[in-house]
């Protein structure tokens, strides 16, 4: 009976989840959708007749004029080695290696800001949480300056570089890494190990919820990431997902039967990040849990 | 993605003076490197235009066997703030095709080169004088020459007007309005939408010119903004949203004529490739017609592309006679072509004599033909295109907060006047 209550008093959640599940459905549903079934008004919820013709159309043929046909997704881009696939896997390097690298470099920060006695160590929190309240848009200039004068635009350190000093993972594992007991580090010390020994085998280990927390928001945002990859990729072989996704909207101005090739294009791109959200959740709200608590 | 597209045209708009700083004023381009040319060629638009600019391209090749051209989509969303960081870093595409006004905003930051070093006499000769002057630079310059037009045309269902007792199309202001009173009594829930822009200058600019209105004076030397004219324009545009019902927010006009929800649109020419392939329903069911005339009579915005090359290309001759290349007969005849067979879309070449051949109806042909001579492009006055956005949104005020249209006028030119410099 008290289960069944605090169900019913749950039942407003569960229909709020799925109203932020509907988007994503449609989006899903319009994938699989035959061209005629797209503009059909008012629109079918369910396919009725499912098809892959968004990802390959087998009737297609560039040099004919068809009303009801268009490129699947993985007949465009074909000046681009891989099409659509070379633009996830841009995507992917690049979220994954900002990734692991920025979450090194911010835990290094942290245990220099934590466990080490740093001269002015106050001061170089403050001035790194102070720069988290400038909106990253007014560094995006200067960004490209630096990266234009390297000669990096258009290659991968473009992309990866600038993206790898994140204020709010250092703040956010500073908050986690004050509470190691200091304990476990001073008899690390004791028993010889170096700084960068005791980091690595000592205090990551303990770090591993705020870490896999901290990827999860890293990956998102990288593998979203559209404004700085627009401005520095010159070449199609090394845009990423959203400016890819961008383009096709472009197309999609013109002939709505592009707008299965968009969702099916939406569809891959959205399900990398949903697979690492929900193999990753349990990190992610302990490490929100215990970074408030800590905070 | 509209806000992040302004935000990366902010941004791009200071990077290109940032980059101006750090690397002096663009240098003039260098001569013509020796040997066979590599060109990249951004295309603002879809992949299938694209595509179809590349059959061009390849075309091109076989004629001038030294000269390759690769032909990259960009889309119109962030298409001038990633030509806006290319020319800061003067890196990049070798020729771009883009908004009209993109020209001379580039070109005076020294993104693009003076086309008139490479004689574009027969262009200039080939093309309406209006699309022309829209432009050429206050100094001149011609930095771009256009590439395709898009106008303005009046779409309708004839039998929804016929049901609520209209002869045909309006063809005056007055008819507009009455036509809108006596579809909506015959049950067309939304019988007037507009596209292309909307609720935006855009199509406030046509009203502006059928009352006689203009932006700024010929010259570029005054901003004409508020004048009695253009307030009849102003209030005549806010009637359609206050009074007519006529929708703030962007919508399908296809879907919505095919389902009869829509009886008349205002929209622009790319409309028409769309109708008849997404909305099967819809064939044989709309006509086109010219847009109905104001007080002074007929006037229309005509937009589209320009093509130019960038000030850093190492080949600016191979660029600039591909660029005047793209005015041949043949070159606009594979345009038409592969345009309308890759993506169902209208090609209109800046060439009006060429018209005749598109892939259109003749009803849509004649209204298009009818169109070209009553346009006016965007204006080619310094400020222009920093003072859109802020014109549309005193604009918008008239229509959301019902503030006086000499006032808004007035404010809006004010803006104007400080971008003019």
């Amino acid at each position: 009976m008290t289960r069944l209550r605090g169900e019913l008093l749950r039942l407003p959640l569960y229909l709020a989840g799925l109203t932020m599940l509907v988007p994503f459905y449609w989006m899903a549903s319009a994938a699989f959708k035959p061209v005629p079934e797209l503009t059909r008004n008012p629109p079918s919820f369910v396919p009725g007749d499912p098809t892959l013709d968004a990802f390959y159309e087998p009737a297609w043929d560039p040099g004919v004029r068809a009303d009801q046909l268009v490129a699947g997704l993985f007949q465009r881009y074909q000046d681009v080695p891989g099409g659509f696939l070379r633009f996830m896997g841009n995507s992917l390097f690049v979220a994954a290696a900002i990734t692991v690298l920025s979450l090194l470099i911010a835990a290094l920060a942290a245990y220099a800001l934590t466990k080490m006695d740093l001269p002015g160590r106050r001061v170089i929190f403050v001035v790194v949480v102070a720069s988290m309240m400038i909106p990253w848009q007014v560094t995006l200039v200067p960004n490209y300056l630096i990266v234009r004068n390297l000669e990096w635009l258009n290659t991968y350190q473009g992309y990866i570089v600038p993206a790898l000093a994140k204020a709010f993972v250092v703040f956010f594992l500073v908050q986690y890494m004050r509470s190691i007991p200091d304990d476990l580090v001073h008899a690390a010390r004791v028993d010889g190990a170096g700084e960068f020994r005791i980091w690595w085998r000592v205090v990551m280990p303990l770090m591993r919820p705020a870490l896999a927390a901290m990827a999860i928001f890293v990956v998102l945002a990288e593998w979203n990431n559209f404004l700085w990859p627009l401005i520095i990729v010159q070449d199609d072989t090394m845009a990423n997902v959203p400016v890819a996704l961008s383009r096709l909207n472009a197309s999609n101005a013109f002939n709505p039967h592009n707008m299965a090739v968009i969702m099916a294009a939406s569809l891959l791109t959205s399900l990398p990040t949903v697979i690492f959200f929900l193999a990753f959740q349990k990190h992610f709200t302990r490490g929100i849990a215990l970074s408030g608590i800590k905070g | 993605m509209h806000r992040r597209s302004l935000v990366a045209a902010a941004a791009a708009a200071m990077l290109l003076a940032a980059g101006c700083t750090t690397t002096g004023t663009a240098t003039t381009p260098q001569q013509d490197a020796a040997g066979p040319a590599e060109l990249l060629f951004w295309n603002t638009g879809s992949d299938e235009q694209a595509a179809a600019m590349q059959v061009a391209a390849d075309r091109y090749k076989e004629l001038h066997p030294d000269v390759t051209i690769k032909v990259q989509a960009i889309a119109w969303d962030d298409g001038r703030a990633k030509v806006l960081t290319a020319a800061t870093s003067r890196s990049g595409p070798d020729i771009v095709s883009g908004g009209l006004s993109w020209g001379i905003e580039l070109g005076e930051l020294g993104g693009m080169i003076d086309l008139n070093r490479y004689d574009v006499t027969a262009a200039r000769q080939q093309t309406r004088p209006e699309l022309w002057s829209s432009i050429t630079s206050p100094g001149g310059a011609v930095y771009g020459i256009p590439m395709d037009m898009t106008l303005y045309v009046f779409y309708y269902r004839p039998d929804l007007l016929q049901r609520a007792g209209l002869g045909g199309p309006p063809t005056t202001w007055a008819e507009l309005f009455t036509a809108v009173d006596r579809l909506k009594a015959s049950g067309v829930p939304t019988p007037l939408v507009e596209e292309w822009g909307t609720f935006e200058w855009l199509p406030w600019f046509n009203y502006l010119k059928q009352a006689g209105g203009s932006l700024y004076s010929p010259d570029c030397t005054e901003v004409t903004i508020a004048s009695d004219a253009a307030v009849t324009a102003t209030t005549a545009w806010a009637d359609q949203y206050r009074r007519y019902g006529v929708p703030k927010a962007t919508v399908d006009v296809g879907a919505g004529l095919a389902k009869g929800e829509y009886a008349m649109a205002i929209g622009a020419s790319y409309l028409a490739g769309g109708f008849d392939s997404g909305h099967p329903e819809l064939k044989g069911k709309w006509q086109t017609a010219p847009l109905p005339t104001g007080p002074a009579g007929a006037g229309s915005f005509v937009g589209g592309k320009i093509v130019g090359a960038m000030s850093y290309t190492k080949y600016p001759q191979a660029a600039a006679d591909f660029v005047k290349w793209l005015y041949t007969d043949e070159a606009v005849e594979i345009l038409q072509r592969e345009v309308f067979t890759r993506g169902g879309e209208l090609y209109i070449s800046p060439r009006p004599e060429l018209l005749a051949k598109a892939n259109a109806s003749d009803n849509l042909k004649q209204t298009l033909q009818a169109t070209l001579g009553t346009v006016t492009g965007p204006p080619n006055c310094k400020g222009w295109e920093t003072s859109g956005a802020e014109v549309s949104k005193r604009l918008q005020a008239v229509v959301n907060d019902g503030a006086d249209p000499r006032a808004a006028l007035t404010e809006a030119a004010q803006i104007m006047r400080d971008n003019l410099g």
